[in-house]
């Protein structure tokens, strides 16, 4: 108690000097969770749709080392791995991008969006939180994305034009939207989900209006019965068809190009931060210990303790982090209400305890140098003399 | 018994190839009650000889002993306790803790031993009175004068009713009336308590207030004044 009693006091009657370090940890603070949100926010743009799959593993094309765009499936391969002991269902999910260029023939700015072709009522197609699922294979209608729906005002029926290069051309396609949905981001941009023989008909491909040839898809979606242990339908599918890998929707989005770079990138830079952290708090406390040396000698001069000394700066490092950290989490809360939607951002409660657990470990490592300085404060210093 | 005593005491410091024997076998014993001022040139020894009866070091040979226990049996955690129980400390400078007020500054001594109760209070809030400072308990150090400042010093060292009060140099930075001023007190407080005190001084003035002289030179006794009339010719004269 008296360490926290020397600490509290210092920092009360100097608040000036200390308001300083609280609002660095709270800027780190805000720095280190936003970093840590974004991390969160870029994967879940990049694999929001396969994550919530409601699918037990994603059949890929063999050797294309699980790039979406590059697997190409087709329905006697989706047949085969249905047929296989242990699986419930499968359905296809093709996988392109367009533009929604209008809103009940009112044109809009450009949004790029996720076009995700899915068999009605099969794995993959998306549950919705509003309006009607697709029901018809065939139909120009569409389920959207929450986010999409939003941002341009779209409700059941509301008609939108997308946009799409085939062969040479832009061309331009209605949809009726039926219904909303939620978490169908993919590759950062939010999802409009077609039927997919209508998707197979307005996708961007070579042939204007599609062929008739049969349809292709990228990958799909397999629903297991659980009467067969995944690793074995799994090793089963990939011996009875050829050319299909299976994975689970995990392995599939961390596959996606660039995800592990992004997240090592962001990971370092956390990091970074973290030493940054380290560097100032330590930089502060060790300029200060070393101001105080003729106040520390006097102190065990009169009999403290070093470890009273010492136990003061770590509850001076505790209780700047708490009060930097505090501020900087309700900065980052507000800074969270005030900013758009669209922004990749997700705070989730792992992730923000995990990053003030790291700002907190940051404390005591920051002391050591003060600490070793302190322990070799002499006490005779306060008679002008040394060991 | 007495409070404080010095036993033959030696102190050799060595830097690389020189060797400077502070303190040469020097004894000395002090009452409880007694003041005693410890004078001498520059490189005597004075202050080397206050840090052995503080243990703040300990002696080549020789022992130092207070209220029966030899220092040199306590081990580093020991002394620092043996000193926030039987030690009341004065310094030169840097005496208080620049971000507690006056009386939090004296509490300090008992805070740190753990006997900070209301009677402790009581008796901190005494002292400070006593020496003047009844209407500067709030205050911070750097908000009191070099005289103000060594006399919250003086409280702190007595506060705790400690056994020992060093003093080392208390009245090096003060003019030559809070000079007076501050020995007097102390003394006076060292008398009125029964403590045994030592005061560290090159100003032969201030050792008007002392009960006896030791002069060292060379870390060796070499004068030691005794009779109220030896003292206040030296008081005078130097």
């Amino acid at each position: 108690m008296r360490s926290l009693y020397l600490a509290v006091t210092e920092i009360v009657r100097n608040k000036l000097r200390f308001l300083v370090v609280f609002l660095i940890v709270a800027l780190i603070t805000i720095l280190v969770l936003f970093t840590a949100a974004l991390g969160d926010g870029l994967a879940q743009s990049t694999s929001e749709y396969l994550d919530g799959l409601d699918a037990s593993l994603i059949a890929f094309q063999s050797d294309v080392n699980y790039q979406i765009p590059a697997s190409r499936l087709g329905r006697a391969r989706l047949n085969t791995i249905r047929r296989v002991p242990g699986v419930l269902a499968v359905g296809p999910i093709g996988v392109s991008s367009a533009t929604i260029i209008a809103v009940d023939g009112v044109a809009r700015t450009g949004l790029d969006i996720a076009l995700i072709g899915v068999e009605p009522g099969a794995p993959g197609a998306p549950s919705t939180l509003s309006g009607t699922p697709l029901t018809n294979s065939r139909a120009a209608e569409a389920v959207v994305d929450q986010h999409i729906a939003e941002r341009l005002g779209l409700s059941r029926d509301t008609t939108i034009t997308l946009k799409v290069v085939q062969g040479m051309e832009e061309q331009h396609y209605n949809l009726r939207v039926v219904g909303a949905t939620s978490g169908s981001k993919i590759n950062f941009s939010p999802a409009i989900f077609v039927p997919l023989q209508r998707w197979d008909k307005i996708r961007p491909q070579e042939q204007v209006g599609g062929s008739d040839n049969e349809i292709t898809f990228n990958i799909a979606a397999v629903q297991l019965d659980g009467t067969v242990p995944l690793a074995t339908v799994s090793s089963e599918v990939m011996r009875h068809v050829a050319h299909v890998e299976l994975i689970d929707p995990v392995t599939a989005y961390e596959s996606t190009q660039g995800y592990q770079d992004m997240q090592a990138t962001l990971s370092l830079q956390q990091g970074f931060v973290l030493v940054i952290v380290v560097l100032i708090i330590g930089s502060f406390f060790q300029i200060q210990t070393l101001q105080k040396v003729a106040q520390i000698g006097m102190l065990k001069a009169i009999g403290a303790s070093s470890w009273t000394v010492v136990g003061a700066l770590l509850f001076q490092i505790m209780l700047t982090l708490l009060v930097g950290l505090s501020v900087g989490l309700v900065a980052v809360w507000l800074l969270a209400q005030a900013l758009p939607t669209g922004i990749p951002l997700v705070f989730s409660g792992a992730k923000i305890g995990v990053a003030i657990g790291s700002i907190l470990a940051a404390g005591p490592i920051a002391a050591l140098m003060a600490v070793r300085t302190i322990l070799k404060i002499e006490p005779l210093r306060a008679l002008g003399l040394s060991a | 018994m007495s409070a404080l005593e010095a036993r033959a005491v030696s102190k050799l410091y060595r830097t690389h190839d020189i060797e400077v024997l502070a303190v040469d076998s020097l004894t000395l014993t002090v009452e409880p009650g007694e003041f005693v001022a410890l004078i001498g040139p520059s490189g005597s020894g004075k202050t080397t000889m206050l840090a052995l009866l503080a243990g703040l070091l300990l002696p080549d040979a020789g022992e130092v002993v207070i209220g029966g226990r030899s220092l040199s049996s306590l081990g580093k955690a020991g002394l620092a306790a043996f000193r926030l129980e039987q030690i009341g400390f004065t310094f030169q400078a840097h005496n208080l803790v620049p971000y507690l007020t006056v009386r939090e500054n004296v509490e300090l001594m008992l805070r740190l031993n753990g006997r900070l109760d209301r009677q402790g209070r009581a008796r901190a809030i005494e002292l400070l009175t006593q020496l003047g400072l009844e209407h500067r308990l709030n205050n911070l150090p750097s908000e009191l004068s070099g005289g103000q400042q060594q006399r919250v010093a003086i409280a702190r060292a007595l506060v705790h009713e400690p056994r020992i009060v060093l003093a080392d140099e208390p009245t090096a930075s003060l003019d030559s009336e809070r000079a007076h001023q501050v020995a007097g007190i102390l003394a006076q407080l060292i008398h009125a308590q029964g403590r045994a005190g030592i005061m560290v001084t090159h100003d032969p003035r201030m050792c008007i207030y002392a009960d006896r002289i030791v002069r060292l030179e060379d870390g060796r006794v070499t004068r030691v004044l005794t009779t109220r009339e030896e003292i206040a010719v030296f008081a005078q004269i130097g």
